[in-house]
C-alpha cells in the first residue's frame, strides 16, 4: 500500500469515528434532555412516598402519583437549611432523612419521629444498592413497619424472632445491611433534638 | 470479564446463508449463548436472584442486541476494519443508555433496582458476540433476527434460573409468596454462589443430554 492510500485510510476512519461519535451523542442527549423532567419526577415521588410510609401516612392500598403528592402537600411542610431537610408535619411529628452505609453503597432513607422525638413512627427507604433479593429487602413493607411505634435504641435480633420493644428483625444473609439501618435509625434518634432546633431557629 | 469474552474469538464473521427460521432455532437452542457458547455469564449470576428482574433483564437485551446488530449490519461496509470494536462498543452503549433512560422515566421502580445492571449490559459479551461473528457479515434483517434470537435464548435460560433461584432463596415468585411458613429460605441461592450452583448444574444436564460430537474438536 502506497503512503498515500495509507493516509487516506487513516483521515477516513478517523472522519467516520468523529461522525458516529457525534451522531451516539446527539441521540442519547436528545432522549436524556427529554426525559429529565420525568425522571426528576419520579426520583422526587419516590423521596415523598417514603416521607410519608415514615410517618405513617401512606394508604395500606396502591396509591398513585398524584394521590401521593396530594396526601403530601396537604400533611407536610419542607423546611431546608443550607443541605439539611426536616419534614415537619401538621400534626406535630417529625420526619428526617438520613444517610448510612450498606455494603455496596450509601443507603438513602427517611426516619419518623413522634413529637418527643422519642418514639419512632416509621423507617423507609429512598434509594439503596444492596444486593436484590437480601439487603435490598429492607425496602419490603414488614421490615420497614416494624418499627412503627418503638422506642429507641435499637438492637437487631435473628430474623423471625419477635423482639421487645427496642429491638427488631435482621435480614438473613444481610448483616451489613441490617447493622447500617440499625445505625441509621440510632443516628438519628441521637441527633433529632440538635437537627430539629437548628432547622426551627434558621 | 475478560474471560468470559475470550471465547467469541472462536467465531469469526462469516457469510451465513440460513434462512431466519434456522436463525432463530440456532440462536436459541442449538446454538444457545449461555449453554452452548457460554457467553453473558456475569450478568447471569448478577440478576437471576429475583425473577421480576431477570426478565427486565432479558427483555432490555433482546432490544439492546437486536438493536445493535442491525445498526452495526448496516453499516458494515462504512465501518473501518481497525476501528469496528470501537464503533461496535459505541453503538452497544447508546442502545444501552437509551434503554437506561426509557427505564427510569417509564418504570422507575423497576429501574431503582436494576440499577447498575442495566448499564452492564455494554459489556455482556453475547450483544458484541453478536455483532462480531454474525452481524459484521451478514444484512441487517438477518442480523436483527439473529441478535434478537440469541437475546431469547439468553433470557428463558436466566428466567429458569431466576425460577429455580427465587423459589428456593426466597420462597416466592416475582414477589408473591409461594411457599408456607414451614419453609426455610436458601439463603445461599439469592447469593452469588448459588448462581454458580444452578447454572452448572443446567450445563451439565444439558451437555449429558444433547452432547453431539465429542468435546475435543
Amino acid at each position: 500500500m502506497s503512503g498515500k492510500s495509507k493516509m487516506k485510510q487513516g483521515i477516513y476512519t478517523v472522519i467516520f469515528m468523529v461522525v458516529i461519535t457525534a451522531i451516539c451523542v446527539a441521540g442519547v442527549s436528545w432522549l436524556h434532555h427529554k426525559s429529565l423532567k420525568k425522571i426528576t419526577m419520579n426520583n422526587d415521588m419516590f423521596a415523598r412516598e417514603a416521607v410519608l410510609e415514615a410517618a405513617g401516612l401512606l394508604p395500606k392500598n396502591r396509591v398513585n402519583a398524584e394521590d401521593i403528592s396530594d396526601i403530601f402537600q396537604k400533611n407536610v411542610i419542607e423546611k431546608k437549611l443550607d443541605d439539611k431537610v426536616l419534614y415537619i408535619l401538621k400534626n406535630g411529628n417529625y420526619v428526617i432523612p438520613v444517610i448510612g452505609i450498606g455494603l455496596w453503597g450509601k443507603i438513602y432513607g427517611v426516619v419518623g419521629l413522634e413529637n418527643n422525638l422519642k418514639i419512632l413512627t416509621g423507617v423507609s427507604f429512598i434509594k439503596n444498592e444492596e444486593t436484590p433479593g437480601l439487603g435490598a429487602r429492607i425496602t419490603e413493607k414488614w421490615f420497614c413497619r416494624q418499627f412503627n411505634g418503638k422506642e429507641g435504641p435499637m438492637t437487631f435480633i435473628a430474623e423471625g424472632t419477635k423482639g421487645n420493644d427496642r429491638e427488631f428483625d435482621g435480614i438473613t444473609g444481610a448483616t451489613i445491611t441490617t447493622r447500617a439501618v440499625q445505625e441509621m435509625v440510632n443516628r438519628t434518634l441521637i441527633d433529632a433534638p440538635g437537627i430539629v432546633r437548628e432547622v426551627n431557629d434558621g | 470479564m475478560g474471560s468470559c469474552c475470550s471465547k467469541k474469538c472462536d467465531n469469526k464473521p462469516s457469510m451465513n446463508t440460513n434462512s431466519p427460521r434456522e436463525i432463530i432455532f440456532n440462536g436459541i437452542f442449538k446454538n444457545n449463548p449461555i449453554l452452548i457458547q457460554v457467553l453473558g455469564i456475569c450478568s447471569t449470576l448478577a440478576v437471576t436472584n429475583v425473577l421480576k428482574n431477570t426478565v427486565v433483564m432479558g427483555v432490555a437485551l433482546i432490544f439492546v442486541c437486536s438493536f445493535s446488530s442491525f445498526i452495526v449490519s448496516l453499516l458494515r461496509k462504512l465501518i473501518p476494519s481497525r476501528v469496528r470494536m470501537m464503533a461496535e462498543i459505541l453503538i452497544i452503549a447508546t442502545g444501552v443508555i437509551l434503554v437506561d433512560i426509557m427505564l427510569k422515566a417509564h418504570i422507575p421502580e423497576v429501574s431503582r433496582e436494576l440499577g447498575p445492571f442495566v448499564g452492564l449490559i455494554i459489556t455482556n459479551c453475547i450483544v458484541m458476540g453478536r455483532c462480531e461473528a454474525y452481524a459484521l457479515g451478514n444484512s441487517p434483517f438477518k442480523s436483527m433476527i439473529d441478535g434478537a434470537a440469541n437475546a431469547v435464548g439468553y433470557a428463558l435460560v436466566l428466567v429458569v434460573i431466576a425460577v429455580i433461584r427465587e423459589l428456593l432463596g426466597s420462597g416466592s415468585l416475582w414477589g408473591v409468596q409461594i411457599m408456607g411458613d414451614w419453609w426455610t429460605n436458601w439463603s445461599i441461592m439469592v447469593m452469588a454462589p448459588g448462581g454458580f450452583f444452578v447454572l452448572a448444574v443446567m450445563l451439565w444436564i444439558v451437555k449429558g443430554i444433547f452432547k453431539e460430537e465429542p468435546e475435543n474438536g
